[in-house]
């Protein structure tokens, strides 16, 4: 009996980092979907962000980076293959999974021919993000997925150096 | 008379909360809908960015700091808008929808092509939501803010904003 409450707990407690960070699967069900095709463009930003932000010679002070690196823990970026009523549809597919995985819709902006819509997960703290971008003309559909935890003091943090 | 009084102002926030749901079901009627430009700021994003705005605030700049904290005040905004669209019918849906005995009635603007009402409902003597539809024989506008404001709230906002209708509003203001 001791020995299976230690194995739960150890196992709770190595799987409570991934747990309070994990990504969409709807989102993954997406890339997953088109990852294989030649002309899909992803970038995945994990692990140190403040070591690959100084590689951008960005000034770190002006921009508040540190603030920043210390909320993503990791980001997502990809650019759908497709576009007009197929890539819509993918999105009002993703939209829906969103919502069944408990994301909230957190903004959304959209006309005829572009479309932003952001939507959280978490409820005292942003635990992740996910912005679905559509533009040019209906023909660019992106999706950024980004990981950590933001508050609003850090969001005030971050506000002060821009 | 008492008891019926007091079922009366318990009833008051359900009464609240059916209506917000009466504007989500209108909302989200025409949300695909893709003839429908729209704007969404959730009360959770508008709550963080209050944060973040007051910490980027001018102190020096009276009027831009009185905004920033006016902003904060706005809890959420839904935005839907429409072109070539049969503007009159949709404003005609949006009242019948809604149980105008909530809110008083601000401006009310109406000839034979187009429709305008500003409404806004009150708890305590504090403006908990701005409500503004508009219809006319090519065009459609519905905005809804909450948030806890005063009217020299909403003038500030008419004449500092570019949110729909607000022209309008603040036009009809000076006339008076």
């Amino acid at each position: 009996m001791k020995k299976s409450t230690i194995i739960i707990a150890l196992t709770l407690f190595f799987s409570l980092p991934s747990a309070l960070y994990a990504q969409s699967k709807s989102v993954d069900q997406l890339y997953q979907q088109y990852k294989g095709q030649e002309n899909f463009f992803h970038l995945d930003l994990a692990g140190n962000f403040l070591d690959f932000a100084k590689g951008w010679n960005l000034e770190i002070e002006e921009a508040n980076l540190d603030a920043i690196t210390e909320s993503i823990e990791r980001v997502k970026f990809f650019k759908l293959p497709v576009s007009g009523t197929r890539a819509r549809t993918d999105f009002q597919k993703l939209s829906k999974g969103l919502g069944k995985e408990r994301y909230e819709l957190m903004m959304d902006a959209t006309d005829k021919d572009s479309g932003l819509a952001i939507y959280s997960k978490g409820k005292d703290s942003v635990e992740g993000l996910v912005l679905m971008i559509r533009s040019d003309n209906d023909n660019e559909f992106m999706v950024i997925e980004l990981e950590g935890r933001f508050d609003q003091k850090t969001l005030a943090t971050i506000g002060k150096g821009i | 008379m008492k008891k019926i009084l007091f079922l009366a102002l318990c009833l008051l926030p359900w009464l609240a909360q059916a209506q917000n749901e009466v504007i989500d079901q209108f909302y989200e009627k025409y949300r695909q809908d893709e003839r429908f430009s729209r704007v969404y700021i959730s009360p959770k994003l508008m709550q963080m960015a209050g944060g973040f705005l007051s910490s980027n605030a001018d102190q020096k700049d009276e009027d831009a700091a009185n905004l920033m904290e006016l902003i904060t005040k706005v809890k959420g905004i839904r935005i839907l808008s429409a072109e070539k669209i049969g503007g009159l019918a949709l404003f005609n849906e949006a009242m019948g929808d809604l149980k105008t005995d909530m809110y008083e009635e601000l401006m009310d603007v109406r000839d034979k092509e187009s429709s305008l009402k500003f409404m806004v409902r009150e708890e305590k003597g504090r403006i908990k939501e701005l409500l503004m539809v508009s219809g006319s024989t090519s065009e459609f506008t519905f905005m809804s803010m909450q948030g806890d404001f005063t009217y020299q709230d909403l003038n500030m906002l008419s004449e500092n904003t570019n949110l729909p209708g607000m022209e309008a509003y603040g036009r009809a203001k000076k006339s008076k």
